[in-house]
């Protein structure tokens, strides 16, 4: 995949079906037809769904509709609790303030309502994000009306994690990579189509392997524990014990920088040294 | 003269750089796009914030002076309205210096740096802003360039309207940052490329999950 640098110009793929394309994180559009990236990453091509955007890393979070993230009640209002979102670990204060609705529960009537304290963790869900507005949560999923997950974390311990990793966690790291072996197997039949020898080509493929979500994988087959990972690059974590706990917190800031198989054999150190 | 460039050497800020150039060193932080203060929100746009502080000592007019050319310089390359009602803090740390009076020698790092720390943070931005001191015969330049267009000059010293021609045209050769077969053949190592590489080295520590 291109690297991009701020300023670099942007050339759209040409799409075989009429769809509108679509512009992801760190690029700009100015009509008619320019696109510039805005950050430093790696440029990713969705042909099938259309959609271009830059992959790249960072600290400090931005409401985006629709993502999960963890965030901590600051206090209640009449009707809604006024939460902070943290994000990145910088001593700078870094609360945006989100409003957490007390009917934005599932099951949630005037009469019987959600009791959060003030310092609780909650897991929730971005359903308005808008750079102009304060941002507002909801804690279950508006097509089931179920919890989906979402609500208060009790116990555990809340780690930090970088953006990026924490998007991976999620899983975009594997959709990536899915996106990405697609668009090598057209494009190397595209090759073949055009009657290009494959010998050289095939030596100048980059090598994909990693998810970025293994550390996850491989402590979840070693030992037992819940966690939520949220957008904003927090991390919730409950294990049988806080060892475990700090342990699993430990893997997660050492994956920040390490390959697949890297990963795997920290985790592995890390789990043997836990048990003794 | 040696110049190197590393992003991110501050793990808890939000984005970071330390530049050195010959015996100039300085370390950038961003932070942001955070909470801002109530009488400096703007309702369209974020507030920039600078501060520098010298090697040694409380920071004082000279400081100041640098603040309000490196806010000059660097305001118009970040794209303020992607952030409304927020406010991007940039801290800059002087760290070494062959003479810490001499501002103009020092700006140069100082943008740089800035620069490093913003892309480092992922703070939108329209290009790399790039600057170098070019010495003339009767005068020093302060330029920096973004995509080959000189969008700052501040000389110092009497000099000839072709003596700060040729100090740009210098100045533009060094501050690219587009690879050029030219400047592979010759060894010497241009700002441009030191900034280039620096965020390529970034990107790809980024990206190692892949592997």
């Amino acid at each position: 995949m291109p690297l991009l640098l701020p300023g670099d110009p942007v050339i759209a793929p040409a799409s075989q079906k009429k769809q509108q394309l679509k512009l992801g994180p760190g690029l700009t559009h100015t009509p008619p037809d320019n696109i510039v990236a805005h950050k430093a990453g790696e440029l990713i091509i969705d042909t099938r769904k259309n959609v271009i955007w830059v992959e790249g890393n960072g600290r400090r979070y931005t409401p985006t509709h629709a993502d999960p993230i963890i965030v901590t009640v600051l206090r209640g209002s009449a009707d809604a609790y006024i939460c902070a979102i943290p994000s990145s670990s910088s001593p700078a204060p870094s609360s945006v303030q989100a409003t957490l609705p007390h009917l934005a529960f599932p099951n949630a009537t005037k009469k019987t309502r959600p009791i959060l304290a003030p310092g609780a963790v909650v897991y929730a869900r971005v359903s308005l994000a808008n750079k102009h507005m304060d941002p507002e949560l909801e804690c279950f999923d508006a097509e089931s009306g179920k919890a989906m997950g979402f609500g208060e974390l009790k116990g555990g311990m809340v780690f930090s994690v970088s953006l990026g990793m924490a998007r991976r966690l999620l899983g975009d790291g594997n959709r990536m990579r899915g996106v990405w072996k697609r668009e090598q197997k057209t494009a190397r039949k595209e090759r073949e189509e055009a009657g290009m020898t494959d010998a050289g080509d095939a030596e100048k493929e980059e090598e994909w392997e990693g998810t970025g979500a293994e550390v996850l994988e491989e402590l979840g087959r070693l030992i037992s524990f819940e966690c939520a990972v949220g957008r904003n690059g927090k991390v919730w974590v409950e294990a049988e014990d806080v060892k475990s706990t700090l342990m699993v917190g430990r893997c997660l800031a050492a994956a920040e920088s390490l390959g697949a198989e890297e990963t795997k054999d920290m985790v592995r150190r890390e789990v043997r040294a836990l048990q003794g | 003269m040696t110049i190197s460039a590393v992003l991110a050497p501050l793990p808890r800020a939000d984005g970071s750089a330390t530049f050195k150039s010959g015996l100039t060193t300085v370390i950038a932080s961003v932070s942001g796009p955070m909470e801002v203060r109530a009488r400096e929100e703007l309702p369209d746009k974020a507030f920039i914030e600078v501060i520098v502080r010298p090697a040694c000592g409380v920071g004082s007019t000279r400081e100041r002076a640098l603040e309000a050319r490196l806010l000059s310089a660097i305001s118009p390359v970040i794209i303020r309205s992607h952030h409304p009602r927020m406010c991007i803090q940039i801290n800059i740390q002087l760290v070494e210096a062959e003479d810490h009076s001499d501002t103009t020698a020092i700006l140069p790092a100082v943008i740089n740096a800035t620069m490093l720390a913003l892309v480092d943070a992922g703070t939108p931005v329209n290009g790399i802003l790039v600057s170098t001191l070019v010495e003339t015969e009767g005068g020093r330049h302060v330029l920096a360039f973004e995509k080959g267009r000189c969008v700052l000059a501040e000389s110092q010293g009497e000099f000839e309207m072709e003596e700060l021609e040729q100090a740009v045209k210098e100045g533009g050769r060094r501050c690219t940052i587009e690879k050029d077969e030219e400047m592979m053949e010759t060894d010497e190592q241009t700002v441009g490329m030191a900034i280039r590489e620096a965020i390529e080295k970034k990107v790809k520590m980024d990206m190692r999950w892949r592997e």
